[in-house]
């Protein structure tokens, strides 16, 4: 009886020692979802008033920093690209030939009538960097056992204050997001499915982005066609050079 | 005794004079009743205008534009250590977003000091409470929005770092104002809470004073009553002129009726003139006579119009005049449930004074013919012709 | 008898002269007076429809939910074939297409980059050579230095704007804002033109293209926010405008798409109806006012020519004149004297109207305070009241002035008429 007690007390002790901490969670949470480098193609479905637009891109990835996107399709938009080189953004608009720096007020337009905002594109820094996280308790969704970590700023000047996320304990990925502000207030809800996997990682080739507050609007989707992780991509990429090629 | 006569004469006048001045008095009630309601809508919209948001004067923080959104987040400083508290209203602004019925509406938010004794705007209602979310609305601005005292409304905005918040306010109070400006497209947050929400220590935009405290530095620039009353100033002098248009048109009227009684009259006293004269009065006192008649009707004018027409006058002043439900939204200050005038001593001494002016030329130019009046031609009842050129 | 009195009215200016004068100017001020209070209304309705409203407006049923937001997301499309139709269905207005939107300039320096931005209200419009709305919005008069936009890609601003971004005629902005679609737009075009419209919200951060030029921007093919309907005779026709609106969103407006269309009449929009409602009121009252006293005047003018001609009326009673026939004549003299002094009055007021009407007196020129102008408020609005107000009151009052003072033939007797001969 008393071995039995023993064995038990070290089994439990070993499974907490073994249990994986918040910070742990989010870097193998970063771990999926960001690599050295990715290329990814994927399509925005926006669903608006007149009825659903998509828009195809193709994206290259340096670290969760730096990016440039290059729309593809339908014709308007195509040949439109975006740089983005740490906090700053700017982007090229062909039908112009001008190369603008999203700033300020800009930074709030939502991108391409969605209900992401530019400032959202570039709050996609790894969370490990943006936020302290806790483990708040766990939760079965959508047929999966999920952590609920609450993520809370480190700094000022992160977009979102607080983020709530659902894990799926076996991936390691967060399969929804809650975005809150100082106040408490929730602000936007981000779904993530179709999970697969991409080499080692797992990756959620459906998002689904939700602002609350507009409850008119119907959300938009991220749908990847393809991911390429680890991609060979030249450094020339991250210029603004390349922004008019 | 060219006084005496005159008023003899006037009285003696009947019926037809009585006429004239109860036309008079009536031109005169009406010009004075309509201009008051002029000048107590420039004083409504002044006064309030003064009383509610610009005190004395404001002081602008130098990139401060009140017509540029994206002006707002550059133009913040903190509010100079020497000013007196007591006499000094800081006003913190930025944007927002507001969500009346799951609409999205882009929205100025302004921070005022909640203890503040200077203004009249109801800052009390905003008084700072850990936790809670407060806001406070003008009238057109709850009656767009379709929103009450009670009700809750989504707000959201962006800290000093761009973070993105959003919280459920409650509306504690809506205010009545004729001041535009502190009114349409604006929702009223405690500076403090307003601090809070965005991150910022004591920084505000502009403030108002008590009085003018000299210059503060290049970060801050003087805004005097003039400039800030400047647009409202140049609106109502283009409606006040549609209204002098009117008044001159009134007097055309009543000086019809002032310079016909005159030719009448000279054309019925043409022998009582030639004795007159007979007797010594010269042509100058005869003239003075009759134009002093034509005066006379205008004082019985501005006392039968003072009797009858200051209650009158009172009476509009309390109840103003009704304007439609929807004017306040015409796009003037000071125009909100009804316009009410106000009588100064100036605008009924300056009416008397030109209107007598006025009954002044036109009581003389039908009797300046008397100047050239033969006495024998008057005592026959003839006037005397002019004689041509060149005539015996 | 006319023939003599008629003469009698010409030969003895005492008697003629002087009553038709001033029998004129009474009814000329009446009838200014009210053609003015017209013009001031009609100013003020003339002003909504040429820059917001139209005298009716058809947009879609989501735009006029939202119509004080201007959406022009939710903007019409096929508005082609819907200009078609309103032009077919209903010829007495002329239709113009609005797309009004706002954006960022930025202005660039030579190699592209930011130099300045500023936010801006824009406004587009058929901007080509013989489009209507040249004179509708008095473009050509609100210009005050440069040119019209005459090919793609050229724009004007508002003084105010102009002035903030420090550019120059010729200049090269570019104009940020969002397609109908959300997408991002950017357009590049070149300063042509300062307007100054004497509307300070429209002064200070506006600009004007061509609506073709929008409409490629804004990825709105064949799409309009707005088609603003005028009435060709410039006259606001509340009841009809009501009617065909009815007629209209009855016949193309479907409660279950929130994209058909529905014409609203002016009155119908904002805070219009009462607005416009209570200016009728007022009008009528300060006519009225008008009118009384202008009555009570010439009745008094009336009055005073009868007994100026006691005299007569005694001698003509001595010499065996019927007294009756002595008051139809004067009453007679009364009519012709009135009807001549109200058709002078008439015409002086009415044309002088017409003058004004055609040639508004702008205010803002004598402003002490000249950095704010104001659009021309001394106008006229001459219709066929402006004939009647004035000359009716006139006439009827002159002939019942008259009408007392000629009642002494019945009343006195003759030796004392007879007596104010002497006098």
């Amino acid at each position: 009886m008393k071995i039995a007690l023993v064995t038990l007390m070290v089994l439990i002790f070993a499974g907490y020692l073994l249990a994986d901490t918040a910070e742990e969670i989010i870097i193998k949470i970063d771990d999926n979802l960001y690599s050295d480098s990715q290329i990814i193609e994927s399509r925005m479905v926006i669903e608006g008033r007149r009825g659903s637009r998509e828009i195809a891109t193709k994206s290259w990835t340096r670290g969760s920093n730096d990016s440039f996107t290059e729309y593809l399709s339908p014709p308007r938009e195509a040949g439109t690209k975006m740089l983005k080189l740490d906090d700053k953004l700017w982007i090229y608009d062909k039908n112009s030939d001008r190369i603008i720096q999203m700033s300020g007020h800009l930074l709030r337009q939502s991108v391409n009538g969605s209900d992401l905002s530019y400032e959202d594109f570039m709050d996609e820094n790894n969370y490990q960097e943006s936020y302290i996280p806790s483990i708040e308790g766990e939760e079965q969704y959508l047929g999966r056992d999920c952590w609920i970590l609450l993520l809370t700023a480190k700094d000022a000047g992160v977009t979102y204050f607080q983020r709530r996320l659902w894990v799926a304990k076996e991936i390691y990925l967060p399969i929804k997001e809650e975005l809150y502000g100082e106040s408490g207030t929730l602000l936007k809800r981000i779904e993530l499915s179709d999970i697969r996997q991409v080499k080692t990682r797992w990756y959620p080739y459906k998002i689904f982005y939700k602002d609350i507050l507009n409850t008119k609007g119907k959300g938009t989707t991220l749908e990847i066609d393809s991911i390429d992780m680890d991609a060979d991509i030249p450094e020339s990429v991250f210029s603004k050079a390349s922004l008019r090629k | 005794m060219i006084l005496k006569l005159a008023w003899r004469n006037i009285i003696g006048g009947g019926f037809r004079t009585w006429l004239n001045v109860f036309i008079l008095s009536i031109v005169l009630v009406a010009i004075i009743g309509f201009h008051g309601l002029y000048i107590g809508w420039q004083r409504d919209a002044e006064d309030n205008n003064i009383k509610w948001h610009i005190a004395e004067g404001q002081y602008w923080q130098q990139k401060y534009d009140p017509y540029d959104v994206f002006s707002f987040e550059d133009s913040r400083a903190p509010l100079p250590e020497t000013l007196n508290d007591a006499e000094t209203v800081g006003f913190l602004v930025s944007q927002g977003v507001i969500y009346p019925n799951g609409r999205m509406k882009n929205i100025i938010m302004k921070g005022v000091k909640t203890d503040q004794q200077l203004l009249d705007l109801p800052t009390e209602y905003l008084s700072y409470e850990s936790g809670k979310f407060k806001l406070m609305l003008g009238y057109r601005t709850a009656r767009q929005l379709k929103v009450n005292t009670g009700d809750r409304l989504m707000l959201r905005w962006r800290d000093k770092n761009g973070s993105f918040d959003a919280a459920d306010f409650e509306i504690v109070h809506i205010f009545k104002s004729t001041v535009l400006s502190i009114d349409q497209g604006i929702v009223w947050l405690g500076l403090q809470q307003m601090h809070e929400m965005m991150k910022l220590n004591d920084e505000v935009n502009y403030f108002s004073v008590k009085k003018h405290v000299g210059d503060l530095g290049k970060d801050w620039q003087f805004k005097t009553q003039d400039d800030l009353l400047a647009e409202f100033r140049a609106i109502y002098a283009t409606e006040l002129s549609g209204a002098v248009f009117m008044y001159i048109l009134l007097m055309f009227l009543a000086m019809i009726a002032v310079f016909d009684t005159q030719v009448l009259s000279l054309f019925k006293r043409r022998k009582e003139v030639g004795m007159m004269m007979a007797l010594g009065v010269t042509r100058s006192q005869v003239i003075r006579i009759f134009t002093l008649e034509g005066l006379m009707s205008g004082l019985l004018a501005v006392i039968l119009g003072a009797i009858w027409g200051t209650p009158l006058l009172i009476k509009f002043q309390e109840t103003g005049m009704k304007l439609p439900e929807m004017m306040d939204s015409y796009g003037m200050d000071g125009m909100l449930d009804a316009m009410y005038p106000k009588y100064t001593l100036g605008l009924v001494i300056l009416t008397v004074i030109i209107v007598m002016l006025i009954l002044l030329i036109v009581s003389y130019l039908p009797v300046k013919k008397i100047s050239r009046l033969m006495p024998v031609d008057a005592l026959k009842g003839k006037m005397t012709k002019r004689k041509k050129a060149g005539s015996n | 008898m006319l023939n003599f009195i008629l003469k009698g009215i010409l030969r003895d200016r005492s008697r003629s002269l002087l009553p038709i004068i001033l029998i004129a100017t009474g009814v000329f001020s009446t009838s200014l007076y009210y053609s003015f209070i017209r013009g001031y209304e009609r100013i003020s309705i003339d002003s909504s429809a040429r820059y917001d409203t139209g005298h009716v407006k058809v947009i879609t049923r989501a735009y006029a939910d939202e119509l004080d937001e201007k959406p022009y997301d939710l903007c019409l499309m096929e508005a082609d074939e819907m200009l078609s139709k309103l032009n077919k269905e209903y010829p007495q207005l002329n239709w113009y297409e609005r797309i009004q939107f706002g954006g960022l300039v930025d202005v660039p320096d030579a190699q592209g980059e930011t130099i300045v931005q500023g936010e801006s209200a824009v406004m587009a419009v058929d901007l080509s050579v013989d489009s209507d709305e040249l004179k509708l919005l008095n473009l050509r008069d609100a210009l005050r230095k440069g040119k019209l936009p005459a090919v793609s890609n050229e724009v004007v601003l508002s003084i105010g704007l102009f002035k903030k971004l420090g550019v120059d005629l010729g200049d090269d902005i570019s104009l940020i804002t969002a397609t109908m679609y959300g997408g991002m737009a950017v357009g590049n075009y070149q300063v042509t033109g300062v307007m100054e419209f004497g509307i300070p919200v429209l002064d200070r951060g506006m600009m004007m293209m061509d609506i073709s030029d929008a409409r490629q921007l804004l990825d709105m093919n064949d799409g309009v926010g707005e088609i603003l309907g005028i009435y060709k005779d410039d006259q606001y026709h509340w009841k009809e405008s009501a009617a065909i609106s009815e007629q209209f969103t009855k016949k193309y407006s479907d409660p279950n798409d929130e994209f058909s269309p529905v014409m609203l009449p002016l009155h119908k929009q904002g805070d219009m109806e009462s607005m416009l409602s209570w200016m009728g009121s007022a009008i009528f009252i300060l006519i009225g006012f008008f009118v009384f006293i202008m009555g009570l005047v010439l009745w008094n003018l009336g009055l005073i020519n009868g007994i100026r001609r006691y005299g007569e009326m005694g001698l003509r009673l001595a010499i065996g004149e019927h007294a009756g026939h002595i008051y139809i004549s004067l009453i007679k003299e009364a009519v012709l004297i009135g009807f001549l002094g109200s058709l002078i009055g008439t015409a002086g007021g009415v044309g002088f109207g017409y003058w004004l009407q055609n040639h508004p007196f702008d205010m803002s020129h004598y402003l002490s305070n000249a950095t704010v102008m104001m659009t021309p408020d001394i106008s006229a609005d001459v219709n066929w009241f402006s004939y009647v107000v004035g000359f009716i009151p006139g006439f009827l009052a002159t002939i019942v002035g008259a009408g007392f003072a000629a009642l002494a033939v019945f009343r006195r007797s003759t030796a004392s008429l007879f007596k104010e001969l002497e006098n």
